[in-house]
């Protein structure tokens, strides 16, 4: 038995479905849903890696150094496994001697997609330095700061 | 009657939007029907060509302390975030984690003898014909084509109304089979009258939790609205106080059953950050709601139950939202009640076919009657 197959019935709306079924998902498929599948990138500027009493950090941002725009994402990634041993990991914009005050923000995400948005405020505006506060279980806190301006 | 006569009956309103809607967008809801009949035994499939995937039956399987441990030993630098068990007794039991380098990653872990079977990405067969089916990959860039795909759903619907009100005789039409002597056009109407009276409960179930999706999302994004209920953030005394150390995963789950005697549990939801509870969830007394439906919060590090979430006490709509997923898929009597809806998916899939082989036949007959005429 012949099968007639053909897409004359659709109308005008033969060309729509067809590009639907088709292309469409194709199209987003290479240039969105795969690609939003892959591990984002670290970072262009690299700061570390850095020792922060027993554990190692190594922080990354799209953004240039100096970091000179008024928002920004980082990333932190510690040595294999020292995550655990942390109660918490805090980051922000200060002077040499300290961050500035209340301008700690807490990084987020589990152990192998830690992040931050840093953003510039009026404090910390003129900030030369990037803090990084890590705090262990017993209370103990490490910290380090970089040069980012 | 001549075809001639037949060609300038009246048509019924019904038969003509059945006819509209069957032709136009007949492409679209073959496509949807096929990969939907596809998704719903997609992690059936793969058992057939991901050696990973498959568990060996055991009468006792293992515990989820001992697999997830198993997966952490295997893979000890991966961040696992969530467990779930197969589908089906002969699936392995999965660990979604994020690797490293921060890539979604899978470790598969054979519940029968405890052994990590593999270890793969989160793409896969199953995530890609889930994400073919609702959006065609479109969900980066907003929701806009998922309510397209659920508006099919209205069509569908409406389709199989107006289809039953043209048929003539639908009680008879369980049992007519379709004429295979009277030429291409008389079977492929009699497939479509067969198919289409015998599927139709299945097309308002299918339609109906369609359009119910649409609706879903549209009042989710429109009212800012969540439908479920997020874990709430540890208290940092209590975390100071008894971290780091998080009770064993055997013992939470001794607890979840203490408040839910009857859970099997599907899911776990593993803490990312020492503010984070684990959720521990699965099925329990009610029927028809999905794995995650019932579960326990408990706080990892006392042992404190912190929230306890039951089919039977939740609103008749908060009931639904987790009634409408196993009625979609399928799933809800395991790999059998599965079989039945791609049973019905390929019906659907008939009837978009065969409905538009009677248009094209039929419009070659009228062009023969046309040209005898002339």
């Amino acid at each position: 038995m012949r099968l007639p197959f053909r897409l004359a019935p659709l109308g005008w709306w033969k060309w729509p479905s067809l590009l639907t079924v088709t292309l469409l998902p194709l199209a987003f498929y290479i240039a969105s849903w795969r690609p939003a599948l892959e591990p984002r990138a670290f970072g262009t500027s690299i700061l570390g890696p850095t020792r922060l009493g027993p554990w190692v950090a190594v922080l990354g941002t799209e953004a240039a150094i100096p970091l000179r725009t008024r928002s920004a994402t980082v990333r932190i990634r510690f040595c294999d496994g020292c995550y655990e041993a942390m109660r918490s990991v805090h980051i922000g914009y200060g002077d040499r001697t300290a961050p500035a005050a209340g301008q700690l923000v807490r990084v987020t995400g589990d152990a192998n997609s830690l992040e931050a948005p840093l953003t510039r405020t009026d404090a910390t505006r003129t900030s030369t330095h990037l803090w990084l506060v890590v705090q262990a279980w017993d209370g103990t806190a490490y910290t380090h700061a970089w040069v980012v301006r | 009657m001549t075809s001639s006569s037949a060609a300038r009956r009246k048509r019924p309103a019904s038969y003509l939007i059945h006819s509209v809607i069957g032709l136009k967008l007949s492409l679209l809801l073959l496509f949807v029907c096929a990969t939907g009949t596809i998704a719903v035994v997609s992690n059936d499939l793969e058992w057939l060509f991901r050696p990973e995937v498959r568990a060996t039956r055991s009468a006792i399987p293992r515990s989820w302390e001992e697999q997830y441990h198993a997966a952490r030993a295997a893979y000890p630098y991966h961040v696992i975030n969530y467990g779930s068990a197969g589908e089906e007794p002969y699936l392995a039991t999965s660990f979604n984690a994020t690797s490293p380098s921060g890539e979604a990653r899978v470790i598969w872990v054979d519940p029968g003898t405890g052994v990590v079977t593999g270890e793969s990405s989160w793409v896969s067969f199953t995530s890609v014909m889930r994400a073919l089916h609702y959006h065609l990959f479109t969900d980066r860039t907003g929701s806009w084509l998922f309510y397209i795909i659920c508006a099919l759903g209205a069509a569908l619907v409406l389709s199989a109304i107006t289809g039953l009100m043209i048929h003539r005789s639908i009680w008879r039409g369980f049992a007519k089979l379709p004429r295979r002597d009277r030429g291409e056009r008389v079977f492929a109407g009699g497939l479509h009258r067969l198919a289409g009276v015998w599927s139709a409960a299945f097309v308002i179930v299918i339609g109906g939790t369609s359009i119910w999706y649409f609706a879903e999302r549209a009042i989710s994004e429109i009212g800012q609205i969540e439908y479920e209920r997020f874990p709430s953030p540890l208290e940092a005394e209590q975390i100071d106080s008894h971290g780091p150390r998080r009770m064993g995963l055997d013992a939470l789950i001794a607890i979840a059953r203490r408040e839910i005697p009857e859970l099997q549990v599907r899911e776990i939801w593993f803490p990312a950050t020492p503010e984070d509870p684990v959720f521990i969830r699965g099925q329990a007394t009610a029927w028809l709601v999905r794995d995650r439906t019932n579960g326990v919060e408990i706080n990892p590090y006392t042992g404190e139950v912190i929230h306890v979430d039951l089919a039977e006490n939740m609103s008749t709509i908060e009931r639904w939202v987790h009634t409408a997923d196993p009625l979609h898929f399928g799933d809800f009597a395991g790999v059998w009640s599965k079989l039945l809806w791609v049973v019905f998916g390929i019906l659907l899939c008939i009837l978009g076919w065969s409905g538009v082989s009677i248009h094209l036949h039929r419009m070659a007959e009228a062009v023969r009657v046309l040209r005898r005429e002339a």
